[in-house]
């Protein structure tokens, strides 16, 4: 019994010392600036750096420091929720080269040291981001700010350009989708149809999902020596051409008219836009409704 | 929240600590062990420090101690290794330094320095790689033990080791074998020290590579690697195994076995061989060909009879094999092929390209003949032009140039296509620059254009770029886009007008791009209002724009610095070209700027990475001001 007392107590002991260690909250780091914009496009991260925010974090040990950052409301997926993001070490100005989640542990040297942490917003709205420097489960310093996520702001164009081949007049409709605002649009539901004007009835219409980065536009079409839609109008047969890979296509006599029309759909934002085939080449009108 | 637990916790061990040392205290006053000696770490000087009073009176826990210790650092050395550091004040430097492998080559003792590069783990993969790579080619065995190294160091990448255990036969010597047959149960490296064993040749390594290849579940590529390390050790122990592994069912085993048989050279193999001349897969066919031609047995005739063959691909094999093993005689056989119109056109396109690399003189009139014969198939007239050139390039240019009239557009591009085989002899370059540049500008068919387009620039150079302006406003996209895109490397001060003018009326992005960046590479200063103009239009496409505003800042003088300061200011354009815009301002080093870039860089409220190339530009210009 004398023999093993002492090893009980230095049991004990050893498993304080571990708590001690563990949840050593003496260890002196803080953050002494975030710098972050105040407005962000929505959109997931990507391989531009303008999504970066710099943490300046002071180590005052003589010793370098494992922790952790943890984040609330760095990155928000379509869902809302919260979810991690990284910390960048390398970026050779087209892609991030090094880089680690923020479930991973990083060591702070001795003095200042910045991180460069990335934000990414798939939904729209005003985000607190809330900053945590952990180690070993004790918060050692953290810091807040607020991100403002706008949205695109979609329009759209048509444009269209005749040429003639033989006893044929065909219309090259070029259709685009521009997004004026910080946001990138993901998803945006596009259609292309073209609308005989007598009757009334769709001909032919194409539905296409497309991106539009922010600042930005996109054509309708992903092909590149493609027009987006075709109007064939001959005075005598029309021809067998079928315009492949283009899916809005009409053919018709010399004097029928069509109207073209474009409606671009991204969330809760609907612009829509119309000419008339042919006529004069000119817009007929272009309208956006944006229902906030 | 966390504070609040952590701090609780604290407390709680704190208390134990006291109440624990206090009682121990007293206990090991009555007691007496012997003391045990132990290591000193900075990580752990309190706890020991703590403890310094009861070692005096005779109690010693630091074996203890120590034990919990090593279990600390163990832990906390794991962790390490995953752990990123950071340096002060930023991010870790770990640029790539490719320019560097260049500069090796030129260096006396390469060895050497290749090692270095090798055993640096803050070099890149790509850097490591590429020393790996030299050193094996090197064959020098200096880089044996830095390969055996990293082979044994699991904390290396896996395609590192994998790369430098199949140079180790290079390099090593037969005192490695032992290590490479250890590391044929190894799941990553298994395959490269098969591979390794064929380059070191020890025979030593026959047995075990015989039991790779007679082991029927190891993987097709195992017992391929296999096959040709016996080939290349040559033993004669391997002979019946590999005629035995030629009914193996991959093709792929086949033809690698056929290859070793021919290496090793023994007559048993002759028979098998033979059988093999039928195959389905053309290199099992080829490479038995050529391995009874190094066992003294020709195949010609085998392979002729095999020319009546029912099976198209049996007669396609059998010209590929002749192409490569056959004599002067067989190239009448492959011309009465390539002739004649009722044989299946893919034999008779083989047939036309074997002819070329006969490099007989007296085929070029009979493949002319074909190709300019209105009435052949299209698909074989294509083949010739190529295979003209095989045979002579001056004769070929001369009738080549004259065909480029041929009627039917897809043998003229066949024609066009073929002359990028000139890359290869740039003297004769000369003779069909202007031939081209003319079908450039003036043949019917858009994709005869396109061919031009991409060969002029391909072959010409800079030569092209006029021919290349040209084209910019072809009436097809798809010529357009070919020159600009050639354009973008090379377009000189004569191109800036034509490619102003093809921006109006450009409607493609990506067309649009390669516009604007050749206009950017013609370094003309009369391209900078339309960059200007480009990077202000908000309904441009975005990557136009970028490059717009990147190109103001390569060419762009300080009559420029206005335009990009207003886009900088705009706190409503796109965040990526007010960057950009930073970035060119800098590049300027107009001080105009220095005002504008020091409010940039000191708002909180802008994006970091907006502030940063602000920052930079500004020590640019502060620099160049100084200077």
């Amino acid at each position: 019994m004398r023999k093993v007392f002492p090893l009980i107590l230095a049991g004990i002991i050893l498993i304080s010392v571990v708590i001690w260690w563990h949840y050593d909250s003496t260890v002196d780091v803080r953050i002494t600036g975030i710098d972050a914009p105040r407005t962000l496009g929505v959109d997931t991260i990507r391989s531009n750096n303008m999504n970066e925010i710099k943490i300046t974090i002071q180590n005052n040990e003589t010793r370098p420091v494992e922790i952790k950052v943890e984040t609330e409301n760095a990155f928000v997926n379509a869902e809302g929720e919260s979810v991690d993001t990284f910390i960048v070490f390398g970026y050779d100005g087209y892609r991030y080269t090094d880089y680690v989640s923020t479930q991973d542990k990083i060591k702070l040297e001795p003095g200042e040291n910045e991180l460069t942490l990335l934000l990414g917003y798939q939904v729209t709205g005003e985000q607190d981001v809330h900053i945590r420097i952990v180690n070993n489960e004790v918060v050692l310093d953290e810091d807040s700010f607020t991100v403002e996520v706008m949205p695109p702001e979609i329009s759209v164009e048509l444009d269209n350009e005749m040429i003639i081949q033989d006893e044929l007049e065909i219309y090259n409709i070029d259709a685009y989708v521009l997004n004026s605002g910080m946001g990138r649009a993901e998803g945006v539901e596009t259609t292309l149809s073209i609308i005989d004007q007598e009757t009334g009835e769709v001909i032919s219409s194409e539905i296409r999902s497309i991106v539009v980065p922010a600042h930005s536009k996109s054509a309708f079409s992903t092909w590149k020596d493609s027009p987006d839609g075709v109007i064939e109008l001959s005075s005598g047969e029309n021809s067998d051409e079928s315009y492949m890979p283009v899916l809005a296509v009409a053919k018709g006599k010399t004097g029928d008219r069509y109207v073209v029309k474009l409606t671009a759909i991204w969330q809760d934002q609907i612009a829509e836009g119309v000419i008339l085939v042919p006529y004069n080449n000119s817009e007929i009108g272009v309208e956006l409704e944006v229902e906030l | 929240m966390r504070r609040t637990q952590g701090s609780t916790l604290r407390t709680i061990g704190l208390s134990l600590l006291i109440i624990g040392a206090s009682l121990f205290a007293l206990v090991s006053v009555a007691c007496a062990f012997s003391e045990q000696g132990h290591t000193d770490d900075n990580d752990v000087k309190v706890i020991k420090n703590s403890s310094a009073p009861l070692f005096k009176m005779g109690f010693n826990f630091s074996a203890i101690i120590d034990h919990f210790q090593s279990f600390i650092h163990n832990e906390r050395n794991d962790n390490a290794s995953q752990l990123k550091d950071i340096t002060q004040n930023g991010s870790q430097s770990k640029e790539t330094d490719i320019s560097r492998s260049f500069i090796l080559n030129g260096k006396s003792d390469n060895v050497s320095q290749w090692i270095d590069v090798l055993e640096n783990e803050s070099e890149t993969e790509d850097n490591r790689h590429h020393a790996a790579y030299m050193l094996g080619e090197s064959g020098d065995s200096r880089a044996a033990i830095p390969f055996i190294k990293i082979i044994e160091d699991t904390e290396e990448e896996d395609p590192l080791r994998q790369s430098v255990t199949s140079y180790m036969g290079k390099v090593g010597n037969d005192k490695h074998t032992d290590m490479l047959i250890g590391l044929l149960d190894d799941e990553l490296l298994d395959i490269p020290a098969t591979t390794s064993m064929g380059d070191l040749g020890d025979e030593k390594a026959v047995g075990p590579l015989m039991d790779i290849l007679a082991n029927e579940s190891q993987s097709e590529n195992m017992r391929m690697a296999a096959a040709r390390s016996l080939g290349q050790i040559g033993d004669e122990r391997a002979v019946e195994l590999l005629i035995e592994c030629l009914d193996d069912d991959s093709p792929y085993l086949k033809s690698e076995v056929a290859w070793a048989l021919g290496e090793i050279g023994d007559e048993r193999a002759a028979e098998p061989l033979i059988n093999m001349l039928d195959e389905e897969y053309e290199f099992t066919v080829t490479n038995s060909a050529e391995a009874l031609n190094k066992l003294g047995i020709s195949a010609d005739e085998i392979l002729i009879e095999n020319l009546d063959d029912r099976d198209v691909t049996v007669r396609k094999n059998s010209i590929y094999a002749l192409s490569s093993v056959g004599g002067q005689n067989t190239h009448s056989v492959l011309l009465e092929i390539a002739e004649d119109r009722t044989e299946d056109k893919d034999v008779r396109r083989a047939a036309i390209s074997a002819l070329g690399r006969s490099e007989d003189h007296d085929m070029i009139d009979p493949l002319t003949d074909i190709m300019e014969d209105e009435n052949e198939k299209k698909d074989v007239r294509t083949a010739v032009p190529r295979a003209l050139l095989n045979i002579d390039k001056d004769k070929a240019i001369t009738i080549l140039v004259e065909d480029l009239s041929i009627e039917n557009m897809e043998v003229r591009a066949s024609i066009v296509s073929s002359f990028r085989k000139l890359e290869e002899d740039r003297d004769k370059v000369p003779m069909v620059i202007e031939p081209i540049g003319y079908l450039l500008q003036n043949d019917e068919e858009w994709p005869v254009r396109k061919q031009a387009a991409i060969v002029l620039a391909d072959i010409a150079g800079e030569d092209a770029s006029g021919y290349l302006d040209l084209a910019l406003n072809d009436e097809h996209h798809d010529v357009r886009s070919i020159a600009a895109n050639k354009l973008v490397a090379l377009a000189d001060r004569n191109s800036t007008y034509p490619l102003i003018k093809a921006l109006n009326n450009e409607t493609n992005e990506y067309t649009r791009r390669y516009m604007t960046l050749a206009l950017v590479q013609t370094n003309d200063s009369r391209a900078v209002p339309t960059l200007i103009q480009l990077m202000q239009d908000r309904e441009e496409y975005l990557n136009v724009r970028m490059e717009a505003t990147e190109g103001l800042g390569t060419i762009g003088n300080r009559t420029t610095s206005r335009s990009l300061m207003e886009i900088l200011k705009n706190k409503d354009d796109s965040p990526e070209i007010r960057n950009t815009a930073a970035v060119s301002l800098g590049q300027i080093k107009d001080p105009a700027a220095i005002e504008l870039l020091t409010k940039i860089a000191d708002d909180e409220e802008e994006y970091p990475a907006i502030r940063q190339s602000a920052e930079l530009s500004l020590e640019m210009i502060q620099g160049a001001k100084a200077s």
